[in-house]
């Protein structure tokens, strides 16, 4: 679906290569995450797959179609919504999407059943001047989703949400992939990413310094070991335990019968913690 | 079809931001104004005013429609679909000239009613509306606020309307025979002074030449000043 081969990228007049060779792949129905911290380059390397910026170096195909080479009409198979959701103020939310539905000339979805889908049905005939930074979001989503595009660019999608609608919005998400469309989410949200994502790639200074599942990377870094934290005399005590033999581990077993047991947990890195070993730095 | 369908919603856009209640506010000033001057003054000054309602009004109100556009960073969700910068300049201009025309029209109509004949004259209208609106909108792509907008406009079109002196009798060259400007006041007059075929094929060469190079360049400051900053994080 994605294919991305030593793609290096330098901004026109910058002296600066801003992408170093970035190498990966997405195959359909997969939702992959780009993290990484501002100025890393994934917003560069989203500008490049969706065909805004075509000057780069090595291969990007989607869909089959080398980037650089597509038309206008690329944004007939693709969905995109930036970070921050943009729209005519003196528009209702049915006008703005209905003004977007005219643009294209493929099959498109009613924009009254996509409102409906994300809560904003009774809103439909409200400027979207008067709309919240949520509602926005949620309206970007739909705009994004009215050409039942093949596969989606999501920028930062639950930034500004509130707990139930970043759910609400992960759950579209996840819709998307069950139909088989391909998701490219861009975050800095490690939690998001790892709620949604099958695959991420951790970019830092232009290169991917990691690529996995976020499963796969929290077992491989973390430490094989369990933690229980009991409370005895009012006081909370904590063991740790290794994964080896833990179910004949006799002072393991013990304990479990023994003590009243507050919280067990196996000891798998976060992703922020396997984030800050390999490159060294924070997310913001 | 997809242009004119952005053609509707321009104008839609254009509805509720109250661009037609300022032209209608505009022109019905223009009526009242010529009402007010003597019989033989009336036909220059229906021209001045005809010339700057299309140029002027439509040079300055797409400054004020593109500078709006980014300040909402609608460029941002436009150009993520198949729209083409070609279609986004050819609707913004197409609509605007399209207020232009209507007004111009009106304000011809009100003064000398349906007696001549305004086919020159408004076909004058059009193409200096087409014109002024796509340098408009290249100064407008290249500016980040309304003051910088009007500083720059103001310097481009200080040259365009030199050859307003030359209507005006004061002063001339022949240098202005190049100018678009010349083409239009030309087309605009011969409502009342007719012009020989040679003259309006000139007038319409010329300026049909200097809206196609201001439209290159509206595209090229759209590429160079739009797309390269879409999406944010920008280079």
């Amino acid at each position: 679906m994605v294919e991305v081969r030593n793609l290096r990228y330098k901004y026109p007049g910058s002296k600066d290569q801003v992408l170093h060779g970035l190498d990966f792949s997405i195959p359909q129905g997969e939702i992959f995450g780009f993290l990484g911290p501002s100025g890393a380059g994934k917003s560069t390397a989203q500008k490049i797959l969706i065909g805004i910026l075509k000057q780069y170096e090595g291969k990007v195909t989607v869909l089959g179609r080398e980037v650089r080479e597509t038309k206008p009409d690329y944004y007939e198979k693709i969905g995109v919504a930036f970070e921050f959701p943009n729209f005519y103020g003196r528009f209702t939310a049915m006008e703005n999407l209905s003004l977007f539905r005219s643009l294209y000339q493929g099959t498109t979805s009613k924009p009254e059943e996509l409102l409906d889908r994300v809560g904003l049905a009774k809103y439909a005939h409200t400027k979207v001047d008067n709309f919240s930074k949520s509602m926005k979001m949620r309206l970007n989503l739909c705009r994004a989703l009215l050409n039942q595009p093949e596969i989606l660019f999501l920028d930062e999608p639950t930034s500004g949400l509130d707990p139930v609608n970043a759910r609400l919005v992960k759950e579209m998400i996840i819709q998307m992939k069950t139909a088989g469309k391909t998701v490219l989410i861009t975050t800095h949200n490690m939690q998001a990413a790892e709620d949604i994502c099958d695959r991420i790639a951790f970019i830092v200074d232009g290169r991917i310094v990691l690529i996995d599942s976020p499963r796969q990377l929290k077992v491989e870094h973390g430490k094989r070991r369990v933690r229980v934290e009991y409370r005895k005399n009012e006081q909370i005590h904590q063991e740790y335990y290794e994964l080896e033999g833990l179910g004949t581990n006799q002072e393991f077993v013990q304990l479990l019968g023994r003590e009243r047991i507050e919280t067990l947990h196996t000891e798998e890195a976060t992703l922020e913690d396997i984030f800050i070993k390999a490159t060294g730095r924070k997310l913001e | 079809m997809r242009l004119t369908a952005a053609i509707a919603y321009d104008i839609k856009l254009q509805f509720r931001h109250g661009f037609y209640y300022a032209y209608l506010v505009i022109s019905l000033f223009y009526i009242a104004l010529l009402q007010f001057l003597p019989s033989s003054a009336r036909e220059m000054a229906n021209i001045l005013l005809t010339f700057t309602d299309p140029s002027m009004l439509g040079f300055f109100f797409i400054g004020g429609l593109v500078l709006l556009e980014k300040g909402q960073d609608i460029h941002n969700t436009l150009f993520v679909t198949p729209y083409k910068p070609e279609e986004y300049i050819f609707s913004k201009t197409l609509s605007l000239t399209l207020l232009s025309a209507l007004s111009s029209y009106m304000i011809h109509v009100s003064q000398f009613g349906f007696t001549t004949k305004p086919l020159l004259l408004m076909l004058g209208v059009v193409m200096t509306s087409i014109f002024f609106t796509l340098a408009g909108m290249g100064v407008a792509f290249r500016c980040r606020s309304l003051n910088g907008f009007f500083f720059l406009s103001t310097l481009v079109a200080l040259v365009f309307v030199l050859p307003l002196s030359d209507y005006l009798q004061i002063w001339s060259t022949p240098l202005y025979h190049l100018l678009p400007t010349q083409a239009s006041l030309l087309l605009l007059r011969s409502v009342f002074e007719p012009i020989p075929p040679l003259q309006w094929i000139y007038a319409i060469l010329l300026l049909a030449g200097w809206s196609g190079l201001a439209f290159l360049w509206a595209r090229y400051s759209f590429r160079k000043f739009i797309m390269l900053q879409m999406g944010g994080d920008g280079p």
